[in-house]
């Protein structure tokens, strides 16, 4: 089951969702926060714990930046396919400059230091370059953008 | 320098073979390669010394050189040990490195691999002593360039960036 895409929602039923997968039904113990089911546990004093979804961005509400991601990141040395994040305000990735900081993390903590990394394009709001174009781009001692540019790579 | 066959009619890659250079690569004095050309690297180790650089530039063809890439202005010679595991993902090199030449200072098991704009493989240029690969970067049809140390031996070439 999941979580219905449109209509009135119900926190009771999220809960009956996040506990058991079953939208709608199954017993929840009051009180019931929006902060525990998003985190997990009870420590907002939820009469269930919840389980731990989606830890990469934890906590919710952010007590953090805003970001934005940077996907499919290739770095030559070796890694492939990687997601990097940066400040929500720089807006799309493709206003990314010289100077912007790249981070490992969505709490904008860890910068990605020095490194050579390109991205192929696709258009999307999370690459840097359209399609057709890769993006190249370097970090500095700082995880601070020292290069970038878009190359044709259409045949 | 002797220069070959096309290596594939979709890559800007020629095979080339160069007289025997005859240099004990195995004990020569490497460094660990200092980050100018890839950040991060940790398993490729360079020789600086000058005068044989200075030897490997007199067995190239400068005028072939001059010929595909007619606005060079410095052929960068570099000497490297790849230590096993060695590795750069399909990529293509910085903006300001026009073309390169590499050439096998022994047999290795592994050379140069060419990717389409899709990384499809395409290529690999020859892996035996003296041989080698001249590639012009950046053109068109585009393509990507890797290579990976998958032996349990260090891998010896040199590399003469043209930039």
């Amino acid at each position: 089951m999941a979580v219905p895409g449109s209509g009135q929602l119900s926190q009771l039923a999220m809960a009956q969702e996040a506990l058991y997968g079953t939208y709608g039904s199954g017993s929840v113990t009051g009180p019931i926060s929006l902060y525990d089911m998003v985190n997990g546990g009870n420590t907002n004093g939820s009469g269930n714990s919840y389980p731990a979804i989606n830890t990469n961005c934890t906590p919710n509400p952010a007590q953090r930046t805003a970001y934005l991601t940077l996907t499919g990141i290739d770095e030559i040395m070796g890694s492939s396919s990687f997601t990097l994040y940066y400040n929500a305000s720089i807006g799309n990735a493709s206003n990314l400059a010289v100077g912007d900081r790249l981070y490992t993390d969505c709490r904008l903590e860890t910068p990605y230091v020095y490194s050579d990394l390109f991205q192929p394009g696709t258009g999307d709001t999370t690459t840097i370059c359209g399609s057709g174009f890769n993006a190249f781009f370097g970090t500095d001692s700082n995880g601070d953008i020292d290069y970038i540019y878009c190359q044709n790579t259409n045949p | 320098m002797i220069v070959k066959d096309k290596l594939h009619k979709d890559v800007l890659a020629w095979e080339v073979e160069v007289e025997d250079l005859n240099i004990d690569v195995e004990n020569l004095d490497y460094k660990l390669q200092d980050g100018s050309l890839f950040r991060k690297i940790t398993t490729r180790f360079e020789n600086h010394d000058q005068d044989l650089k200075n030897k490997i530039l007199s067995f190239l063809d400068v005028n072939y050189i001059k010929e595909k890439v007619p606005d060079y202005k410095e052929i960068d010679i570099r000497i490297f040990k790849d230590l096993p595991g060695f590795e750069l993902i399909p990529h293509v090199d910085k903006r300001e490195h026009k073309a390169f030449l590499m050439i096998n200072l022994i047999d290795n098991k592994n050379s140069t691999t060419f990717f389409n704009y899709e990384k499809k493989f395409l290529a690999e240029a020859p892996n035996k002593k003296n041989k080698g690969v001249f590639h012009i970067l950046h053109g068109s049809p585009f393509a990507y360039h890797a290579i990976k140390n998958t032996s349990n031996k260090n891998r010896y070439t040199t590399i003469a960036f043209i930039k």
